[in-house]
């Protein structure tokens, strides 16, 4: 006999302390409470006629004391889970890999007439039919693989707890890699061995250089990435009876046009992955609203690229596939795809200059507030109320001008400064031509502002270039600096231009609108490249100062301010927010071919199609086997603790006890079946509970 | 718990505090209503109209009795005279008040309780003192527990402002002896008259002799028993150090249901064997709980007593 649960010290252990503990309640027990009476000789005669010896008293609760150091044992083996030393043989391993992917959303598996069920529920149901049919030798592990694998389950020999854990598990909206999920299963492994059972709809494309056994042999593949021979590596794959038309979003991108930032440039492509034509509309929705729907037709197996110029006044845009003529799609989660819009730019500028309709005319291509005045009507107060908006202004234009003191402005630009805020570096007096705008990787207010064809006739400054500072323009690569950029370590932006526009032609080129538009655009922090939106499955890191994150399900994760890394599984709007307000949203999307190409493809791994894993349904037979014992002693507790109880306290002893035995097996079953605690864990708790409970009720003389 | 002899003097301190604010002019003003009660149930009934076995000088004829040498003349039935030719003298019954005498039991024991016996036993005695005072009869109110000192009865309900003046004096608590506490009334030879015997009686000595002292002595007697409801159905459970609050000795017990019908059936002959007791020696006999109110209690002995007649 050995102990396959708890060790023999740890035991020794565990009984110690609770033995000292139920010592210490029956010393607690033996103090008596003294009651002050009247009627003592009452009570005296009544004793001489009913009540028991002192003798007899002490050694009741004796009894008492030694029948709870019993049930202590009696637990205590249990816990230490006894059993013959020949049926201690090494358990039997299994790895399930459980495919969480996409695909397995579709719902194309038939149950019954009309009815179907998804590809997940019905691996689901295989996999629990597999736990179910477990030997009782044998221990589980279960791992879900998508993109990245995520164990659910330990190695686990109880069947009802493996149960329990995948009853947790959910299908996501994220794409299929069985090559990680292979290593994770070779690391996991290391040396021991197990089978490998996948259970899924098809295998991606990298699991071909994984070299693994075949009819017992390790099969020939060149390079390998992967070693897998000598592990029994089979599949359960999950098949739909019928082949489907599949429609989907494959990519999705937006950008707002420069000029009109309301408007947008909307690229999708959409494909159909079925082997019929089908017809299809594309809706676009921003946030939440229609806004354009385009028809089109697929060929079998077609993509096609759509281009749409969209409304883009919003802060999130969804497009969606709808299919026309396929009677049947089965899968959803491919027919919608999400992106993010810019934030819409806010610019109250105040332009301090004398007459200049050349910067001005620039400026008006501006949506915002624009507030002119002269350098002499400027004072330090002239930026806390730009125009009608009442608000403080945040980009502030000094041209040919440059107050005392420099304004706590977020945004700033000085043209032809004198001296300040910009140390000179050189004055420069010739004709001169700016050739460097930032070269391949231009700043944003330097993209597509080109000054070759710039003339500058007047004089120059150059600046001093300080540790923060940018370059915007300069004469060659080398240095010369007349268009800087200079970060101040309270936050505010400045950028200074080196020359009067009075003595070039800038303003006449169609770059110096570009500039400008750049300029207030990257100053508001709009962007005009495409939009693009984050893939499901793969880890986003963004640095933002929000406490919390909202899943699309509506789920709600707690964060820290600042690195925030998360991987989303879901495809949809996730928000960042901090004390209830909104900070940032992320858009998820699927977007992938591979699995929106859902005909189920045979598993192939290495050499070969997998050989198919066949369940044994033994379920009921083989639970029955494995509790019974442990069930029997818990009821021989119970029994026996009912009737003593029972014959020393009366009938209220004895009604406690048949209510707390019933509660205590209750309880006990309910942890087993619901929390998939092991039969000992829930045993002594539900002990211990008993224990606790019989001390309170006797100290509160309820049962006495 | 506290310690027994603190737990005791806490206890009588706990009783003369409620005692002594029981004095208050609530209090009186609840006399004063009793008193009307009993003017209604007693109507007709008033002023001392005791007929006591003493002739004296009455209005009304009691007997004749042969003339002897030195009786008055006056009373001399000269019609008698005629017709016998023999002197008797008339003899008259002589119309006097009897004193009520209301002694309550004020040991250990009585401090015991919610509400405390020793309070409910204070307040009813002076209900029944107040009533007796109020129809012009001699009474007065003796706290006791063993020997004690005989406050002599008075008459008019200011008297009661003076018994109540002698209560604060006294010193409560002690252990119960009735037939010590009967034979220090006794032996100062008090005016017979009624005694209002108020106690629990939870003592090992017995009351009968104490009783039976104060009849062979002609007092007319009236015994009222009171117990705390803790005392008639007790709550206790579990394994418990009784302490005796009178004597002091400690009894280990393990109460359990059984036991506690038993204390019950015990208490119920006990109560039975003072009740038995009284009726066989025609003693009117009262029992009332401590919490029972007290115009209920009074209203009984008005009505059943007859004491008051």
């Amino acid at each position: 006999m050995i102990f396959s649960g708890l060790q023999f010290a740890a035991l020794l252990k565990i009984f110690g302390g609770f033995a000292a503990l139920i010592g210490l309640l029956y010393l607690l027990k033996m103090r008596e409470r003294l009651v002050p009476v009247s009627a003592h000789f009452l009570w005296e005669k009544v004793l001489k006629a009913g009540q028991r010896s002192l003798i007899a008293r002490v050694l009741r609760r004796f009894f008492s004391f030694l029948l709870q150091i019993l049930i202590l044992v009696i637990i205590v083996l249990i816990m230490g889970d006894p059993v013959p030393k020949k049926s201690t043989v090494k358990a039997e391993k299994k790895l399930i890999l459980f495919d969480v992917s996409a695909s397995m959303n579709a719902k194309d598996i038939k149950k019954g007439e009309d009815d179907f069920i998804s590809r997940f529920d019905a691996g689901k149901e295989k996999l629990k039919e597999l736990i179910k049919s477990k030997g009782e030798n044998e221990e589980f592990m279960v791992v879900t693989f998508s993109r990245t694998p995520v164990p659910r389950t330990p190695w686990e020999k109880n069947p009802l707890k493996l149960l329990s854990l995948v009853d947790k598990i959910r299908p996501t909206d994220t794409p299929s890699d069985l090559f990680p999920a292979m290593k994770y299963t070779s690391e996991i492994l290391h040396n021991d061995k197990a089978s490998v059972i996948i259970i899924s709809d098809g295998a991606s494309s990298q699991s071909a250089k994984i070299k693994r056994d075949v009819d017992g042999k390790p099969c020939k593949i060149e390079n390998p990435l992967l070693d897998l021979s000598g592990t029994d590596i089979r599949a359960i794959n999950i098949k739909p009876e019928k082949e489907y038309s599949n429609l989907a979003l494959t990519s999705l991108a937006a950008r707002p046009l420069v000029a009109d930032p309301d408007t947008g440039e909307l690229l999708a492509t959409v494909l159909n992955s079925g082997k019929t034509p089908a017809k299809a509309r594309m809706d676009i929705y921003v946030d939440g609203n229609w806004r354009e729907s385009r028809t089109l037709s697929l060929s079998a197996g077609e993509e096609k690229l759509q281009l749409l110029r969209v409304p883009l006044v919003g802060s999130t845009l969804e497009a969606r596939i709808k299919p026309l003529d396929i009677p049947y799609e089965p899968l959803d989660s491919d027919n919608r795809a999400f992106a993010v819009l810019p934030r819409k730019p806010e610019p109250k500028i105040l332009f301090v200059s004398r007459e200049n309709l050349f910067i001005e005319a620039a400026l008006l291509l501006i949506p915002g507030v624009l507030e002119k005045i002269s350098p002499e009507e400027y004072s330090d107060s002239s930026v806390n109320t730009c125009g009608t908006s009442g608000e403080k202004c945040n980009v502030v234009i000094f041209n040919d001008f440059v107050p005392d003191r420099i304004p706590d402005v977020k945004n700033q630009i000085y043209i032809n400064p004198s001296g300040k805020p910009f140390e000179v570096d050189s004055t420069l007096k010739e004709n001169i031509m700016i050739t460097w705008t930032g070269g391949a990787n231009p700043h944003p207010a330097m993209k597509n502002v080109t000054m070759k064809d710039v003339n500058l006739w007047g004089i120059s400054t150059a600046f001093k270039r300080q540790a923060n500072d940018i370059p915007l323009m300069q004469v060659d690569a080398r240095g010369t600096i007349l268009g800087i950029l200079r970060n101040l370590s309270n936050g505010n932006r400045l950028i200074g231009i080196g020359f009067s526009l009075k003595d070039s032609d800038f303003v006449l080129q169609l770059s110096f609108p570009i500039f400008m538009l750049n300029t207030i655009n990257w100053f508001m922090g709009t962007s005009h490249s495409f939009l693009t939106t984050y893939e499901s499955g793969k880890t986003i890191e963004v640095h933002e100062d929000a406490d919390l994150l909202k899943w699309p399900d509506g789920r709600i994760t707690r964060v820290k301010p600042g690195r925030i890394v998360f991987k989303p599984s879901s495809a949809g709007i996730y928000t960042f927010s901090k004390n209830n307000k909104k900070v940032r949203e992320i858009a998820v999307s699927l977007l992938n071919e591979d699995e929106s190409e859902i005909v189920a493809k045979p598993m192939k791994i290495g050499c070969g199609e997998l050989e198919n894993f066949k369940i044994e349904k033994k379920f009921i037979k083989a639970v029955k086997k494995s509790i019974p014992w442990k069930l029997l002693i818990m009821l021989w507790i119970a029994g026996f603790g009912l009737i003593v109880m029972g014959y020393m306290r009366g009938a209220w002893g004895a009604f406690t006890a048949f209510f707390g035995v019933t509660l205590v097996s209750i309880g006990c079953g309910a942890l087993v079946r619901y929390a998939g605690y092991p039969f000992w864990i829930a045993l002594s708790i539900a002990a211990l509970t008993a224990l606790v409970l019989e001390w309170i009720t006797y100290q509160r003389r309820m049962t006495v | 718990m506290a310690k027994p002899n603190a737990y005791i003097k806490g206890s009588i301190e706990r009783a003369r505090k409620e005692i002594e604010d029981s004095m208050g002019e609530d209090f009186l003003s609840e006399l004063e209503r009793l008193f009307l009660i009993s003017r209604q149930v007693m109507s007709g009934k008033i002023r001392a109209e005791r007929k006591t076995r003493k002739r004296g000088s009455g209005i009304e004829f009691a007997e004749h009795r042969e003339y002897v040498p030195g009786d008055d003349f006056r009373s001399i039935d000269w019609n008698l005279y005629g017709r016998l030719e023999k002197l008797f003298v008339r003899l008259y019954e002589e119309e006097e008040d009897l004193p009520v005498y209301t002694m309550f039991d004020v040991s250990n024991s009585m401090a015991e309780g919610n509400p405390v016996k020793m309070t409910h036993a204070f307040r009813l005695a002076s209900a029944l003192t107040y009533v007796v005072l109020a129809h012009l009869d001699r009474a007065t109110m003796i706290p006791f527990s063993g020997p004690m000192e005989l406050n002599p009865p008075g008459r008019g309900k200011g008297r009661m402002f003076k018994l109540f003046h002698i209560l604060k004096q006294t010193e409560l608590g002690g252990v119960t002896d009735l037939a010590a506490a009967s034979r220090s009334f006794v032996f100062r030879r008090p005016r017979r008259g009624t005694v209002i015997l108020i106690s629990d009686f939870l003592t090992t000595a017995g009351y009968e002799e104490a009783i039976n002292l104060l009849r062979y002595h002609k007092y007319k007697v009236i015994v009222i028993q009171t117990m705390s409801p803790q005392e008639i159905n007790p709550k206790l459970v579990g394994d418990l150090e009784l302490y005796d609050v009178e004597t002091g000795e400690m009894k280990s017990v393990t109460v359990t249901s059984g036991l506690l019908k038993a204390y019950k059936q015990e208490l119920d002959s006990f109560i039975n064997g003072i009740r038995t007791f009284c009726q066989d020696r025609s003693i009117p006999y009262f029992f009332t709980p401590s919490d029972e109110p007290l115009e209920d209690i009074m209203l009984g002995l008005f009505r059943k007593g007859g004491f008051l007649k």
